[in-house]
């Protein structure tokens, strides 16, 4: 049986995948694993390294159970229509054990609602932060303190939607080619070596254990950051923030226009004021800042960096094959690292401002 | 065989069947309510090309009175030019086919400019842009889109003329205001529509582009978020049906060039 996002229109894919056994093997030792789909993103450093480090199964999670992280993974995957991301889950559930009958099961019941109540509003909320019409509010949060889910796990819950949705993003703008993820679990040999792929699944998915900051963050998102305080989650995001800042691909002008644009359109003003300072550390007052936002370009800007706002802009919500016709678009003006970046960013900055608005508590 | 025997065999067998029949009842009623769920799937799917997805969703949980709210939106309408005359000279069929080209042509211009078509009114269109979700670049869409319909009709104009038929004209108005978004209608028929005085006057302003002679007028709530890269005319004050004061309009005479969109040779190392 199928996937049901096999309907979705996908672009042919926009990246080739280029090996680099040297960075390969430099991010094997750094993070532990080097899968193949990062060749897609080599030519950007930091963004393969995120998106190993932000792998949720990945010793970041301490109080949510996987069985809630992969009904939020399909939630959020179907939401954003990522068929490359929906496959993947897919793909884990039925290696880990479940039928083709239960997965559409599964499938039904989270169209129709019918789960049990503390899947039902983990569903709900995991809706709410990834459609963000509007942006979630601290009242969403009710709900799950309701059933029993602790601040701690709320905060993980929110993470993980927003992770999820980090992994659509750079799957979907792309167009990563999902037809080997679709019809891999029904190959024969995945059903023959069924049990040995999950046990290799099991595997892969660690406990995280509380860990603190090795230095206060600072800097855009350090207010958000500071709440994940004793969660592993919290020093992944902060490097993962740190690498981005640092990369010289695009300037950090550019990427921080690119998050304020996002924030913008969100309506997200913790993210905004969360990013003002970065806009301001890049010669931009207020008042410039504004003029740039309140149009999507100015006198002052190039025709890479308006197109990279406008691109920004169109990522906050959209239809696959609209988004990948327009990251075509945006890639005929850069460079590939550029435009690997520019995806990078892009994903990094939906994600970031929706968890921004889903964690509103200042510190 | 003696009698307790036979008791207990008929007794076993009567037990079987009712085991094996109460089964059946299960299988056909678990069938039924996979089906029933598979049918609210493809509903809700189906549903979601007529609202937005998380209107559905409330639509499903909550019932039809729940979705309704104020919002700030952009209202454009889009009317063509000299139907009356043209419905005249066409048959029935070629006079379908003109305006189903017409349609095609503003639906599309809209949706690539993030609008949504709200409803056809006879030859005329009504769209809104920021009425779904939060859009703080609404005003500058809705003119791109104005734009974009204008540059469409140039095409379908000269396909039109190829083929013989009478060219196209529109007047587009665009405004914006506060308005009530929901699912309206009568209790048979409803829809996710819009309602409320903006879109009355982006009617009225779609009817003074044939008094100021030209396409594209916008009202000043929509000039005060322009982009100053616009380049608009501004018309006298007219007075209008239902409105206290005259409304001041502006014509649009274009955009200035897009350079983003442009693919500009030699530029890549800029950023």
């Amino acid at each position: 049986m199928a996937s049901p996002l096999l309907d979705v229109s996908w672009d042919q894919c926009l990246l080739e995948p280029a090996p680099d056994r040297l960075a390969e093997a430099a991010l094997r030792r750094e993070t532990g694993s080097a899968p193949g789909w990062i060749r897609y993103f080599l030519s950007c450093p930091w963004l393969p390294k995120a998106a190993i480090r932000l792998g949720i199964d990945n010793k970041l999670l301490v109080h949510l159970d996987f069985p809630t992280v992969d009904l939020i993974a399909l939630v959020v995957s179907r939401e954003n229509a990522c068929r490359y991301c929906y496959a993947v889950t897919r793909m884990a559930l039925r290696v880990l054990g479940m039928s083709e009958e239960r997965m559409q099961q599964l499938e039904q019941r989270l169209a129709s609602g019918e789960l049990e109540p503390k899947a039902a509003a983990a569903v709900r909320f995991a809706r709410r932060m990834t459609r963000s019409t509007p942006l979630v509010a601290p009242e969403d949060l009710e709900p799950l303190r309701a059933v029993g889910f602790s601040e701690a796990a709320i905060r993980e819950l929110a993470f993980c939607v927003a992770c999820i949705a980090f992994f659509n993003r750079i799957s979907t703008i792309p167009a990563l080619p999902p037809q080997s993820w679709e019809q891999l679990a029904d190959r024969w040999f995945t059903r023959l070596f069924r049990p040995v792929f999950a046990r290799m699944v099991r595997g892969w998915r660690h406990r995280g254990q509380p860990t603190s900051f090795a230095q206060r963050p600072e800097g855009p998102f350090a207010e958000m950051l500071l709440q994940f305080e004793g969660s592993p989650i919290g020093p992944v995001l902060a490097s993962t923030l740190e690498d981005l800042w640092a990369s010289p691909i695009l300037s950090r002008r550019s990427k921080a226009l690119m998050f304020a644009v996002i924030g913008r359109g969100l309506g997200c003003r913790s993210s905004n004021k969360e990013i003002a300072s970065a806009l301001q550390a890049e010669g931009l007052t207020p008042d410039d800042a504004e003029r740039i936002l309140a149009h999507l370009g100015g006198p002052e800007m190039g025709a890479d960096e308006t197109a990279l706002l406008a691109f920004a802009r169109d990522t906050i919500w959209y239809e696959p094959i609209q988004i990948q016709r327009r990251a075509r678009e945006l890639r005929e003006l850069l460079s590939p690292a550029q435009f690997v970046e520019a995806v990078g960013v892009v994903a990094l900055a939906n994600s970031l401002c929706r968890l921004r608005a889903a964690l509103p508590r200042e510190t | 065989m003696s009698y307790p025997y036979a008791l207990f065999l008929v007794v076993m067998v009567a037990a079987a069947g009712l085991f094996a029949w109460q089964q059946h009842r299960l299988r056909i009623m678990r069938a039924r309510i996979e089906s029933s769920a598979a049918e609210l799937q493809r509903l809700q799917q189906s549903c979601a090309l007529l609202a937005p997805a998380g209107v559905v969703e409330r639509l499903f949980s909550d019932g039809p009175e729940s979705i309704a709210e104020h919002k700030v939106f952009t209202a454009m309408f889009t009317d063509m030019v000299g139907y009356t005359a043209l419905s005249g000279r066409l048959d029935p069929q070629t006079l379908a086919g003109v305006l189903n080209g017409y349609f095609q042509l503003v639906s599309d211009s809209v949706v690539e400019h993030r609008g949504r078509v709200g409803t056809f009114l006879g030859d005329g269109i009504l769209i809104f842009f920021g009425a779904l979700e939060p859009n703080p670049w609404q005003c500058n869409d809705a003119v791109h889109a104005a734009l974009a319909i204008r540059e469409s009709l140039v095409r379908y104009n000269a396909e039109l003329e190829r083929t013989g038929l009478p060219r196209v004209a529109i007047g587009v108005g665009i405004h914006r205001g506060p308005g009530l978004a929901g699912l309206i209608g009568s209790r048979d028929r409803r829809e996710y529509t819009v309602v409320g005085p903006t879109l009355n006057l982006a009617a009225r302003v779609q009817a003074l582009t044939r008094e100021h002679g030209c396409d594209i007028l916008l009202t000043e709530s929509v000039r005060e978020q322009l982009d100053p890269r616009f380049e608009l005319a501004p018309m006298r004050a007219v007075p209008v049906k239902g409105i206290a004061e005259p409304v001041v309009t502006y014509a649009v005479l274009g955009a200035r060039e897009e350079k983003a969109r442009m693919k500009i040779a030699g530029t890549r190392d800029q950023v």
